[in-house]
């Protein structure tokens, strides 16, 4: 009996492996794909490389955490904005300030597009152009939960990978 | 208009020596770790303070920073940054923001007894705002501290 128990235990355990060995892999290879599409469709830039080399670092937890706050902070920045371009007479200074503090935490982020977009935004404030503020923040509001949505669902499948005991892949640019 | 952290002013105390870069690359320097930074830590322990309204920003160069074996202390304005560096803290690097709220980055002034034009175009080049030759007397401080107070820096 002591026997039997310990074999099947030992094919569980064997099977358990492999089966958890197969995902990972899965997992991996999913994340390269989308880290690579993300890259290669202007989304992301080498700084997130960079920042995803201080994951391998140990850093998850910190990234994670990072990335939470680069929501938080951004989705008030922009809430901001829009209701500083509703405003009569548009305040161009006070919506050019955050453009240009979402323009400085998405380049850290490796955000290049919402970068790109706020560097737009901060001209047109300093133009004075609302109707061009109107189209960037229109641009902006489709960028940014694309964004979202795409980091979110990297850092499941980066959750999903170290909770398999696996390694989350560094993809270069 | 100051653009983040990148536009960043690194202050070597003691020493009075600054570095400035503008746009991205630093010139490779004989020695530094170039391409390499990946493997480099520095030899000493050194602390840093980090001023920037953006908190994003400070976390990532924090944790660059500790990486390379230096530790950091955070400000979100240069008021803040004032009231630390006054507060006792020895700091071996000072990187700061230009644009932010409550006091924007600092201005460095630079002053040396020589006045010889390569040597003023070199200090200028490292990053000080301003030169000014020695001897600072009252007329001369009282010029740059009004400049200081008037402009829009």
């Amino acid at each position: 009996m002591k026997s039997g128990l310990s074999k099947t235990t030992n094919l569980k355990e064997k099977f358990g492996f492999m089966e958890g060995g197969m995902e990972i892999s899965q997992l991996q290879r999913h994340f390269v794909e989308q880290v690579s599409s993300m890259f290669s469709k202007g989304y992301l830039d080498g700084q997130f490389f960079q920042l995803q080399k201080l994951q391998g670092d140990g850093g998850i937890d910190f990234y994670v955490e990072l990335v939470s706050v680069f929501f938080q902070d951004s989705e008030k920045l922009i809430n901001e904005m829009g209701i500083a371009l509703d405003k009569q007479p548009v305040d161009f200074k006070e919506i050019g300030a955050n453009a240009h503090q979402l323009k400085g935490s998405s380049a850290s982020m490796g955000a290049k597009r919402v970068s790109k977009v706020c560097e737009a935004f901060c001209s047109l404030c300093k133009e004075m152009d609302k109707e061009g503020c109107l189209r960037c923040f229109d641009q902006l509001k489709h960028e940014f939960p694309f964004l979202k949505g795409k980091v979110e669902a990297l850092l499941r499948l980066v959750q999903k990978i170290v909770a398999s005991g696996g390694a989350v892949p560094v993809v270069e640019p | 208009m100051g653009s983040s952290i990148s536009k960043k002013i690194k202050s070597v105390s003691g020493s009075g020596t600054m570095t400035h870069n503008v746009e991205g690359n630093l010139p490779l320097l004989k020695g530094s770790p170039g391409q390499d930074s990946d493997n480099f830590t520095s030899k000493n322990k050194l602390l840093a303070l980090v001023v920037d309204d953006n908190r994003v920003n400070r976390r990532i160069l924090g944790m660059f920073l500790s990486k390379l074996n230096v530790d950091s202390l955070e400000a979100e304005n240069g008021q803040q940054a004032v009231d630390i560096f006054f507060g006792g803290a020895s700091f071996d690097i000072v990187f700061m923001d230009r644009e932010m709220p409550v006091m924007d980055g600092l201005k460095i002034i630079g002053v040396s007894a020589n006045n010889e034009k390569e040597e003023i175009a070199e200090f200028m080049a490292s990053g000080i705002n301003e030169f000014h030759t020695k001897p600072l007397g009252s007329v001369k401080l009282a010029t740059i501290i009004w400049g200081i107070d008037s402009s829009s820096f």
